[in-house]
């Protein structure tokens, strides 16, 4: 999977999760520039981003991610391991 | 009042099941509409339900709901969960006195935020009344009471 098909198959997620559809997430992305990005839909997205992989992640992987990007990164180790 | 199971995160597994059984009564039905302030007529009156094909006036989806929160606040996780999202589905009417039983099992275990994810189903029978999802935070179990005698050591 390429990271622009990575992002493709993240866009539905952070639109549920984050209840916005016209959010489009970019690698420079931090959750302060998403209104309801707060600690409980954070969980949210670790959620379903795991359900939707097939991966999990540990606390330390998510812990500390600057932006989305990073996530992303995190996302691409998991599935390429 | 009696309390839930206290589940830890290393007590869990992919594909754990629990099941409760239930019923609702008329009892429940007219607490629920003071509780609530529904007092809709699908669910008070038996002849309007009938008029419009069903069997009887229809329980509350909430008082199915309220079987969800039993099951996940005393049984899966139990004592130490706490509620993150409910998603449920109705999808054929439940009557007063029917023996229903809602079924749970384990889907997905997020160590990284500690996330219970659930599916259930409510059945009488063979028939399907409800199903859905729910996830949980599992909580820590922190004794205050020994923290405090331990800066005291």
């Amino acid at each position: 999977m390429t990271t622009e098909e990575l992002y493709t198959k993240l866009t539905p997620i952070f639109r549920d999760v984050f209840d916005d559809e016209s959010l489009a997430p970019h690698p420079a992305m931090t959750a302060a520039e998403v209104e309801s990005w707060d600690s409980l839909s954070n969980i949210r997205l670790i959620v379903d981003i795991e359900q939707r992989f097939k991966i999990h992640f540990t606390t330390a992987e998510i812990t500390g991610l600057a932006n989305v990007g990073e996530l992303v990164a995190v996302i691409e180790r998991k599935l390429v391991g | 009042m009696q309390t839930g199971r206290a589940l830890g995160w290393k007590d869990l597994a992919v594909g754990m099941k629990v099941q409760a059984s239930f019923s609702v009564e008329a009892r429940d039905m007219r607490e629920f509409a003071l509780a609530s302030g529904d007092n809709s007529r699908i669910h008070r009156d038996a002849q309007f339900a009938q008029r419009n094909g069903f069997a009887d006036r229809v329980v509350y989806g909430a008082l199915q709901v309220a079987q969800l929160s039993y099951v996940v606040g005393m049984l899966l996780p139990g004592d130490l969960g706490l509620a993150a999202a409910w998603q449920i589905s109705f999808r054929s009417p439940l009557y007063i006195g029917e023996q229903a039983e809602l079924n749970a099992e384990v889907t997905h275990l997020s160590e990284a935020t500690r996330i219970v994810s659930l599916k259930f189903s409510i059945l009488v029978g063979e028939r399907t009344i409800a199903t859905g999802s729910a996830q949980s935070k599992l909580l820590d179990d922190v004794d205050m009471s020994s923290d405090s005698a331990n800066v005291h050591e």
